[in-house]
């Protein structure tokens, strides 16, 4: 790399600063973009929280360590950064987990995204039903009453 | 319920952990927690609810999550019924209504059926294992019921509710006096008609459409006729059996050719009315539950008499393996005829001479079920009944 540690910062919706590598930021793609459209120093990212871009630099640092590191990437590496992505989700709330979805899906950070959805998806496999997913999620019922037991017939089907 | 109480009851059991996101999530205000999850772009949701279906490789028991997303609301039935596609294509069977959709074209859905003798019931399980009857999803319970001229079988959705008038009905096998011929009738499912009412309408501008234009007859149909005779050899030889699928043309066996049952995914959108499992297995209905075409006509393949062994044989490919007058194995009608018409049933066995419905006995009381497309699981079943009941046997 030709330009090796440059540096970037960016300020979130809350004005809270990070300064990140290049190489971070290039994790998104649509940071990249930016970057490479408007080369100021500094960039406002108006859609995401002080408090959840930081969990983005977190995730999108330790994924470019890993890959410059590895170089070819080992699968120890591989392993490493799939016990790393493990931890990185087991503490996080749902709340946390819908933002940072919504900021990876902005951000364009398919490997965040894909990490997060997965998770919620765990999330909802570990329910027992129907009526789990929504108090979990807090989500209220628009079925008529005639559908929410055929709802429930089918679910009873689902886990007799 | 009305849905006013529906949602307060809703709101008051989501309220331990709305509030644990509340307090976990200090930068925004706990009031927009409870419906975050609501919000979330549906090309968001899509991509959690394709990785619940392809949890565990889309089979049993995690199936059952799918069930429950479809279950959460609108919205979310709406994307799962994109994502899960039917028995036909995927061999998977999901929701109630894939045991009325025609199983897979390339496979063999692999299934057994329990016999519990002290209560005349039978249970039909989906096989989730290599073993013939190890574990299984329960499908279909089948309870006998006599009557002085003849005898039903009562198919239900619930090994615990065998009610005609149930929820969980499915349909019924009706025999005649004699044992010889079998009727097998879908039934309607629809809930009671008083839980309908404009009271119950909602929102959704295509629900109301759906449901102000589609009237569904109440009451069963007949799907399909079976009839066991001896053979020409009278009771020495192995039976004969036939069934004439009512809903289904000659056509559907055609590499192209569509079976008439339900295909689509119940209550979402104008295509479908607001119950799951039934309206939609409907064959249309203007000429009664007659096809325009000819009806597709299932018979079984005749066993080869072997002499070594001093017995008629059928190859299962290890499916069956107790000796058993039942076992049999069915194909379409023409395919049978040309077979036969090969040589007296000694030539050997065609090799494009697909296998729909094959039952065999593998235990006391334990049976293997292999259906494939045209017929569901539904109708396999109830063919399968028929030959626990029929009274025509060979020696």
């Amino acid at each position: 790399m030709e330009n090796e540690k440059k540096m970037i910062t960016l300020k979130s919706s809350d004005d809270v600063t990070f300064e990140v590598e290049e190489a971070v930021v290039l994790e998104s793609q649509f940071l990249s973009h930016l970057v490479q459209d408007c080369p100021a120093p500094e960039h406002k990212i108006k859609e995401v929280t002080g408090k959840i871009l930081s969990k983005v630099v977190e995730y999108c640092e330790k994924h470019v360590v890993v890959v410059v590191d590895g170089g070819d990437s080992s699968s120890s590496s591989g392993d490493d950064l799939k016990k790393w992505d493990d931890k990185f989700i087991k503490e996080m709330d749902l709340s946390t987990v819908y933002d940072l979805i919504a900021a990876a899906n902005y951000l364009n950070i398919q490997a965040l995204l894909d990490l997060m959805c997965q998770r919620v998806a765990d999330v909802i496999t570990a329910c027992k039903d129907h009526k789990e997913i929504r108090e979990t999620l807090g989500i209220v019922s628009d079925y008529t009453a005639e559908e929410e037991a055929e709802v429930l017939k089918e679910n009873e089907w689902a886990f007799d | 319920m009305t849905l006013r109480s529906l949602i307060l009851e809703m709101r008051s059991r989501s309220h331990r952990v709305v509030h644990d996101l509340a307090s976990a999530a200090n930068s925004t205000p706990a009031s927009s927690e409870s419906n975050r999850w609501s919000d979330i772009p549906e090309e968001l949701l899509r991509e959690i609810l394709i990785r619940v279906e392809a949890a565990d490789g889309g089979s049993w028991p995690s199936r059952r999550s799918v069930v429950a997303c479809a279950g959460v609301c609108r919205g979310w039935r709406m994307l799962m019924n994109e994502t899960v596609s039917v028995p036909e294509i995927s061999s998977k069977l999901t929701f109630p209504i894939s045991l009325k959709q025609p199983g897979p074209r390339e496979s063999l859905v692999q299934c057994f059926i329990k016999r519990n003798r002290a209560t005349q019931s039978y249970h039909l399980y989906l096989g989730l294992t290599n073993s013939l009857t190890d574990e299984g999803k329960f499908l279909l319970a089948a309870s006998k019921v006599k009557h002085t001229t003849c005898t039903d079988y009562i198919i239900s959705l619930r090994s615990d509710d065998m009610s005609r008038r149930s929820q969980a009905y499915v349909g019924k096998v009706r025999s005649n006096f004699l044992g010889t011929k079998f009727t097998v009738f879908d039934g309607n499912l629809l809930p009671s008609s008083t839980s309908t009412g404009p009271a119950r309408l909602r929102k959704n501008r295509s629900y109301n459409l759906a449901k102000a234009s589609v009237k569904v007859p109440l009451g069963s149909y007949p799907v399909s006729h079976i009839t066991y005779e001896l053979n020409v050899l009278g009771s020495r030889g192995p039976r004969k059996m036939q069934c004439v699928m009512d809903t289904i043309p000659t056509s559907a066996m055609e590499p192209r050719g569509v079976s008439s049952e339900p295909s689509e995914f119940p209550f979402l959108g104008g295509t479908t009315r607001s119950t799951f499992s039934r309206s939609q297995s409907k064959p249309s209905r203007s000429g009664s539950s007659h096809l325009r075409e000819t009806p597709l006509v299932l018979s079984n393949k005749t066993p080869r008499w072997h002499e070594q062994l001093r017995c008629w044989c059928l190859n299962f490919h290890g499916r069956v393996t107790v000796a058993s007058v039942k076992n049999f194995q069915l194909v379409a009608a023409a395919a049978a005829a040309a077979a036969s018409s090969g040589g007296e049933g000694l030539s050997p066995e065609r090799q494009n001479e697909r296998i729909i419905l094959q039952f065999g006995k593998v235990g006391k009381d334990m049976f293997t079920m292999d259906y494939g497309y045209p017929i569901s699981a539904f109708q396999a079943f109830a063919i399968c009944l028929s030959s626990f009941e029929t009274r025509i046997a060979c020696e």
